[in-house]
C-alpha cells in the first residue's frame, strides 16, 4: 500500500481489518472501507483498465462512479463471476478476484492495443460508411466481439433481489452539505423525509470544500437523530417518472419511492481538461484527488502537478501539502489567480497556461506534463515532471435526474454553467447543481428547499425558487480545450471520441447536439456523457461560430447509472392460477401446462404409455364412455338487472334477450372492427338473471370490457366476475348421461334436458348450474360448482365406472374432431365471425352490436379468407410432419395457414383447420401445405364436423 | 403470540358471500346488517349485541359489500337466501376467497415489498378496506388493531391462493430478523 497515507479524522476505511484480494491474478492487500478502486489505488496500480475502442491504458479520472474505465469483472462465491462491477464505489471483500474488463490476454499485455495502430483507419462514423450491405452481419459480429465491456457468465445464478415501495413527504437526493440542510430544515418543517447518497457516506464534498473540522460529522449526527429523516447511503437515484416517483438502487434492493416533493442536492460533476493524451492513468480530475485524499487515505501521486482554472484548484494544493505531498506546480489556465493563490506561500503557481501533452512512462502511466505560457506577449514551454496530474478547471451540473423531472434549464454565461431555468411544481433544486458554490451559501440554499420542498409537500406552496445571484461565483473555464494537431485529446473516454473526431463529425452535417451524438457516439458509453457531453456542445458550439446559449442540451433519461438486471428483474412475482382440483390431478400424474396464466393439466401420464399414446387413450374414453375434464379455467361472468338481456344484445353478436330462461346460446364477442375477440355460452338463469362463459385467456379482458360499455351505457345491470370462485367440469361422451344421473335428481332425459339447456340443482349434493353442451361431444354436461366444493364432485364423478380424466390435448383432439374452431387459435387479429365460420351466431338485423357498422363493410367487400377443414393425403414413410401455422402454397403463392391440426384416432388420419383463401375453400379441393422442413405434403379439403353424433 | 417480526398466517375458515346492486344496502340493512356509510370501508358486524371485529362487512366502492362471519354465520346465510330469492337491485356474489392474516412489528415493511399502497399512511381507526393488486393479484386488505398491534386480512381469488401464499410466505421468511 505504497500510496496509503497515515491515519487521518473522518476517514472511511477500518485500518484494523485488513482484506486480502487478487488484481489481474496478483495478490493485493486492502482495508474494509475501501472500494476496487481505492485498493488498487493504496498499491500504486495506476493502470485499471483499458479504453473501449483503442484499448488504451486507463486509471483512475473521477473516482466518482462515472468512471468507465474504472469497470472490473468480479468472481465471488455467492454470485459467481459478475460483469461490468463499477470499481469506484464497489466495496472491497476479502478474497475477491479482480480483473480488468475488455482486455485480449491481460490489462498489461493487453494484444488488443494494436488497434490504436489502426485509428487513421477507423475515423468518427467508420461503421456507418464502412459496414453495410450485405456484409453487415458479418463485421457486426466481429465488432461485436472485439469491443464491449465484461463478460456474461451463462451460469451465473438467478439472484432475487427484492423490491419495495416506499412514501415520504420530501425526498432528498444528494447528502452533501445543502442536501443535509434541505433534509435537516424540512425535518424541522415537520416532513418525512428520504435522504438518499450514492456514497457510502453521507457528507458529499463538505469535507474539503469548506466545512470545518467535525462540522460535517456533527451535521450527520443530527440527520441520524432525527427521527423524521431516513438516510440511505450506497443508494442512487436511477431515474425520475411522474408525479415524483423515484426509483432508488441499493445494493441488493430497488425502491420505488413516492414522495410529496423532491429537492434535488445532486452536486456538479468536475470536467476534464482537453489535452493530448489527458487520459493517461494519473491524470485525474481533482475532485477524485480529494476523495482518494479524505475518504481513504490516498495519496493521488508522489509528486503532483495541478491544473486548474478556479479556487479549488489552489484549496487541493493547500490539501496535498498539508499531508505532505510535493505539489510540482499549480498551473492556472486563466490569466491570473486571483485571490486564490493566498497563503500558499513558496508554491510554485504559473498562470496563463496552456496544456500540451501528458507524456507517458514506462508503464503507460504519466511522467511529465508539457505546457506552455502565454504571458506578456512572450511564449515559452516547460515539461514538468510528475506521476499525477490533477485536473479542476470546472464543473457541469449533476443534471440528468433534475433533467428527468421536467426541468428546463439555461446556460449562465456570467457562471459558465447550464442553471435550472424553471422547475415544474414540487421540484427544488439546492446547492452546486444550482450554481451555488461556497460553503455557507449551499446551506442555506439547502435550508431554503428544504423548506419549501415541506411546505409543498403539505400543499401550501406552488412557487419556483429564485436563484441567488449573490451566492454565485465563476468556477468554470469556458474552454478548457487544447486540441493538439497528433490527436489523442479525449473529450470522451468512455468511445475514445478526439476532438478532431467532434469536428469531423460537425463538418459532416451533424451540427447540433443531438446529431452529434448519435454519429459520433459522443456520450453513448457507460457514463452517458457526464464527462463529455458539455465539451462536446463547447467544441460543436465554436465550430459553429455559436455559444452554448444558442444550443439544447440532449434530453436525459433514465437511467442515471446503469442499473443490475437482477434489481429490476427483483424477485420476478408472476401470478400463477390453480384450479380447485390442481392436487387431484397431480395425484393422477398430470402433466402441467400453463394456459392463460393457470395451471392445467396437458395430459395424464398412463403407464408404460407414450405422450401420444396416453392422449389417444383419453379421446377413446370420451368417444366411447365418458371423460372429464377440468375446465374451471373458463371465464365465467354473471349479469343481472332490469337490462342485462338488452346490455348482452348489444355487447355480443348473437340475440339474448329472447332467450328463453333455462336456455344456453352461442355468443360472439366482436371488437368495434368487427374482429372475433371471444366467444362463449351464455345461460339465461332468471328473467334478469344472465350467467355466461368465457374463453380461458379472455376472462379478464372480456369482464373489463363489459365495464367498460357499461360505464357509457349506464344500462340497469350489474357484472360479476366468478371466474375463480367457480370450479367447472365437462362430462363428455356417450355414458356421461347415465353417469351424472347417477349422481343428482334433475331429470336429464333428452326431452326434459335437451342440448343447449341449463339446469340449477343439485349434483352429489353440491348446488350446481349444469349445461347441456356439445364441444367436444354430441352429450355431454358442462357442471358449474363452488370452488370449495369442486373436490368433492370431482370425486363422486371419478368414482363412477368408466370415467376417465382427460386433458388439455384430449380436447383439442376432439373438438377438432368435431370442427369446432377457438378463439385466437383459429382466429387471428383480422378474423370477422363470417370468414371463421361463425355468420350463423350473428343478428345483423338487430339495431345494434359491437363491430355490427364495420361487419356490414367486411359483408360488402367479401371475403378475404374463409376457415376450411382439411385432411392429409396418407402419410408415406418419413412424410414431413405438418405444423400449425404451416403455410398452404397455391401456384407458389400464400394462400393460407394450418390454425389446427392432430391425428385423429376416431377416424385414424390427420385431421386440421386452416385459414385459406376462398378459392381453396370448396370441399374436395386439394391443398399444398409447406411443411416446416420446407418439403410440400397434400391435403384435401372436407366438410366439418371430420366426425358425426358422438 | 408470535414473535417474528413479521408472520402470515391462513385465515381461518369462515363463511363469506357478496352483495352487489343499487339496492345491496338496502338488502343489508334488511336484515339488520351493519353498513359501513363511506365506500371502501368495513363494518363490524354484532354478535349477541356486541361489535365483532371478526366477522365483518366490507363497502366495496358504492354499490357491492362483502361479508364474512364465522361460527353459524346467520347474517352471511340470511344475506344469501334474501339475494336469492330476487331481492330486485340486490345480485348476490360468490365469495369463495382464500383468507389469509399478515401481521408483527414490520408487517407494513413486508407489504410495502408486494404491494404500493402505502398502508403506513392509513388510519386504522376509520377501518379502511383496500382493493389492490399484491404480487400481481387482485386482493382486498382489511388493516384491523388487535391487541398485539396491527393485522392486515387478504383475500383474493382462490385459484391465486397457492401463488399468494407462497409468494408472501417466501417474502415474510426473507424478512430480516426472522426467526427461521
Amino acid at each position: 500500500m505504497m500510496y496509503r497515507l497515515p491515519a487521518a479524522a473522518g476517514e472511511w476505511i477500518d485500518r484494523w481489518c485488513e482484506f486480502s484480494f487478487e488484481f489481474e491474478g496478483r495478490s493485493f492487500k486492502g482495508y474494509a472501507g475501501d472500494t476496487i478502486t481505492s485498493a488498487l489505488a493504496a498499491a500504486g496500480e495506476m493502470t485499471l483498465g483499458r479504453s473501449f475502442k483503442y484499448h488504451r491504458p486507463r486509471g483512475i479520472h473521477s473516482f466518482a462512479n462515472h468512471d468507465a474505465n474504472n469497470l472490473f469483472q468480479v468472481v465471488s462465491p455467492s454470485s459467481g463471476s459478475v460483469p461490468n462491477v463499477r470499481g469506484d464505489v464497489t466495496p472491497l471483500v476479502d478474497g475477491m478476484r479482480v480483473t480488468a474488463v475488455n482486455t485480449v490476454g491481460g490489462l498489461k499485455r493487453d494484444r488488443a492495443r494494436f488497434i490504436e495502430w489502426l485509428a487513421p483507419f477507423l475515423p468518427v462514423g467508420f461503421y456507418y460508411k464502412a459496414f453495410h450491405g450485405k456484409r453487415f452481419p458479418r463485421w457486426e459480429r466481429r465488432i461485436r466481439a472485439m469491443s464491449g465491456l465484461g463478460a456474461i457468465a451463462a451460469n451465473a445464478p438467478r439472484m432475487r433481489t427484492p423490491k419495495r415501495y416506499a412514501f415520504c413527504d420530501v425526498l432528498v437526493i444528494g447528502a452533501g452539505p445543502s442536501g443535509l440542510a434541505a433534509a435537516l430544515s424540512a425535518a424541522d418543517a415537520g416532513a418525512r423525509v428520504l435522504l438518499v447518497d450514492e456514497n457510502a457516506r453521507a457528507g458529499g464534498c463538505g469535507r474539503w470544500s469548506g466545512a470545518s473540522a467535525g462540522e460535517i460529522e456533527s451535521i450527520i449526527d443530527r440527520v441520524a437523530a432525527t427521527p423524521s429523516i431516513e438516510l440511505l447511503t450506497s443508494t442512487y437515484a436511477a431515474g425520475y417518472y411522474a408525479d415524483h416517483w423515484v426509483a432508488l438502487v441499493e445494493p441488493t434492493r430497488m425502491t420505488k419511492v413516492r414522495a410529496g416533493a423532491v429537492v434535488f442536492a445532486t452536486g456538479v460533476i468536475e470536467q476534464p481538461a482537453v489535452f493530448r493524451n489527458n487520459d493517461l492513468p494519473g491524470v485525474m480530475s481533482g475532485s477524485a484527488a480529494q476523495r482518494l485524499l479524505h475518504r481513504h487515505g490516498i495519496a493521488p501521486g508522489k509528486r503532483v502537478a495541478i491544473i486548474t482554472a478556479n479556487r479549488e484548484g489552489y484549496e487541493l494544493a493547500r490539501v496535498l501539502r498539508t499531508h505532505g505531498i510535493p505539489v510540482a506546480a499549480v498551473l492556472d489556465l486563466r490569466a491570473g489567480p486571483g485571490g486564490d493563490s493566498y497563503g500558499l506561500g513558496d508554491l510554485r503557481c504559473v498562470a496563463g497556461v496552456i496544456p500540451q501533452e501528458a507524456i507517458a512512462g514506462r508503464g503507460g502511466a504519466v511522467r511529465a506534463l508539457r505546457i506552455r505560457t502565454d504571458n506578456d506577449g512572450s511564449s515559452a514551454t516547460e515539461t514538468i515532471a510528475c506521476d499525477a496530474v490533477l485536473v479542476s478547471v470546472g464543473f457541469a451540473p449533476a443534471s440528468g435526474l433534475l433533467a428527468q423531472s421536467g426541468a428546463t434549464w439555461q446556460y449562465d454565461a456570467a457562471l459558465q454553467q447550464h442553471l435550472p431555468a424553471k422547475l415544474p411544481p414540487g421540484i427544488f433544486a439546492a446547492g452546486r447543481v444550482n450554481g451555488v458554490y461556497d460553503y455557507a451559501a449551499r446551506r442555506q440554499d439547502g435550508r431554503d428547499a428544504g423548506a419549501e420542498a415541506a411546505a409543498h409537500a403539505r400543499g401550501g406552496h406552488e412557487g419556483t425558487r429564485a436563484l441567488k445571484p449573490e451566492s454565485i461565483r465563476q468556477v468554470s473555464h469556458p474552454y478548457p480545450v487544447f486540441a493538439h494537431p497528433r490527436g489523442r485529446d479525449f473529450v470522451d473516454l468512455d468511445e475514445d471520441i478526439q476532438v478532431k473526431d467532434l469536428l469531423n463529425s460537425a463538418q459532416e452535417g451533424f451540427d447540433s447536439a443531438e446529431l452529434l451524438k448519435r454519429f459520433s457516439t459522443l456520450g453513448m458509453g457507460p457514463s452517458q456523457g457526464k464527462h463529455s457531453n458539455l465539451h462536446g456542445a463547447r467544441i460543436l458550439m465554436r465550430a459553429r461560430d455559436a455559444t452554448l446559449a444558442d444550443t439544447a442540451l440532449t434530453t436525459q433519461r433514465p437511467f442515471y447509472h446503469p442499473v443490475a438486471l437482477k434489481q429490476l428483474a427483483g424477485m420476478g412475482f408472476h401470478p400463477e392460477r390453480r384450479s380447485a382440483l390442481h392436487d387431484r390431478h397431480a395425484a393422477l400424474d398430470a402433466k402441467f401446462m400453463t394456459v392463460g396464466g393457470w395451471q392445467r393439466p396437458e395430459y395424464y401420464r398412463l403407464a408404460g404409455l407414450a405422450r401420444t399414446e396416453s392422449i389417444f387413450e383419453e379421446v377413446r374414453a370420451v368417444r366411447e364412455g365418458a371423460g372429464l375434464i377440468d375446465v374451471s379455467t373458463l371465464g365465467k361472468i354473471e349479469i343481472s338487472g332490469p337490462d342485462a338481456g338488452a346490455f348482452l344484445d348489444r355487447v355480443y353478436a348473437g340475440t339474448f334477450s329472447d332467450l328463453r330462461v333455462g336456455m344456453t346460446r352461442y355468443g360472439l364477442l366482436l371488437d368495434e372492427a368487427g374482429i372475433v375477440r371471444d366467444d362463449g355460452v351464455i345461460a339465461r338463469l332468471g328473467e334478469q338473471r344472465y350467467y355466461f362463459t368465457t374463453t380461458t385467456g379472455g376472462a379478464a379482458n372480456v369482464y373489463r370490457e363489459l365495464l367498460l360499455w357499461n360505464a357509457r351505457w349506464r344500462m340497469d345491470c350489474a357484472f360479476v366476475n366468478a371466474t375463480g370462485h367457480r370450479a367447472a367440469f365437462n362430462l363428455a361422451g356417450p355414458a356421461s348421461r347415465e353417469v351424472l344421473q347417477s349422481l343428482t335428481d334433475i331429470p336429464l332425459s333428452e326431452e326434459a334436458f335437451p342440448f343447449l339447456a341449463v339446469r340449477e340443482g343439485k349434483v352429489a349434493d353440491v348446488p350446481a348450474r349444469i349445461l347441456r353442451a356439445g364441444f367436444v361431444s354430441s352429450l355431454g354436461f358442462e357442471i358449474h360448482v363452488p370452488y370449495r366444493s369442486a373436490g368433492r364432485l370431482w370425486d363422486a364423478l371419478m368414482a363412477r365406472a368408466g370415467v376417465r380424466a382427460f386433458g388439455v390435448e384430449a380436447q383439442r383432439v376432439l373438438r377438432l374432431e368435431k370442427g369446432h374452431a377457438i378463439v385466437a387459435q383459429d382466429t387471428d387479429n383480422l378474423t370477422n365471425p363470417f370468414e371463421a365460420g361463425l355468420g350463423w351466431a350473428v343478428r345483423m338485423g338487430k339495431p345494434f352490436f359491437v363491430g355490427q357498422r364495420s361487419l356490414r363493410i367486411h359483408v360488402r367487400r367479401g371475403a378475404r379468407q374463409k376457415l376450411i377443414g382439411f385432411e392429409l393425403a396418407p402419410p408415406a414413410d418419413g412424410a414431413p410432419l405438418i405444423g400449425e401455422a404451416n403455410l398452404l402454397i397455391q401456384n407458389g403463392n400464400i394462400a393460407g395457414r394450418v390454425t389446427s391440426i392432430a391425428h385423429s384416432p376416431t377416424l385414424g388420419r390427420t385431421i386440421g383447420l386452416a385459414m385459406a383463401s376462398p378459392a381453396l375453400s370448396e370441399p374436395g379441393s386439394n391443398l399444398v401445405i409447406r411443411a416446416s422442413d420446407g418439403r410440400q405434403v397434400g391435403a384435401r379439403v372436407v366438410r366439418t364436423p371430420f366426425v358425426g353424433a358422438v | 403470540m408470535n414473535l417474528d417480526p413479521t408472520w402470515l398466517a391462513k385465515a381461518l375458515p369462515q363463511r363469506r358471500v357478496g352483495v352487489k346492486g343499487p339496492r345491496a344496502a338496502e338488502a343489508l340493512k334488511q336484515l339488520g346488517l351493519a353498513v359501513p356509510t363511506r365506500p371502501n370501508c368495513w363494518a363490524p358486524m354484532l354478535t349477541q349485541d356486541r361489535e365483532d371485529s371478526w366477522n365483518v362487512v366490507g363497502r366495496l366502492g358504492f354499490t357491492e359489500f362483502f361479508v364474512e362471519e364465522r361460527g353459524e354465520a346467520a347474517g352471511v346465510q340470511a344475506l344469501e337466501q334474501l339475494t336469492a330469492e330476487d331481492f330486485a337491485g340486490a345480485y348476490p356474489v360468490l365469495r369463495e376467497d382464500v383468507g389469509l392474516v399478515l401481521g408483527g412489528d414490520r408487517v407494513t415493511d413486508a407489504l410495502a415489498q408486494v404491494c404500493n399502497v402505502n398502508f403506513n399512511a392509513l388510519d386504522i381507526a376509520q377501518r379502511p378496506i383496500v382493493m389492490t393488486l399484491m404480487v400481481g393479484v387482485s386482493v382486498l386488505v382489511l388493516p384491523q388493531q388487535q391487541p398485539d398491534g396491527a393485522i392486515y386480512r387478504i383475500w383474493c381469488d382462490p385459484s391465486f391462493g397457492t401463488y399468494l401464499w407462497e409468494t408472501l410466505e417466501e417474502v415474510v421468511h426473507k424478512m430480516p430478523g426472522r426467526n427461521q
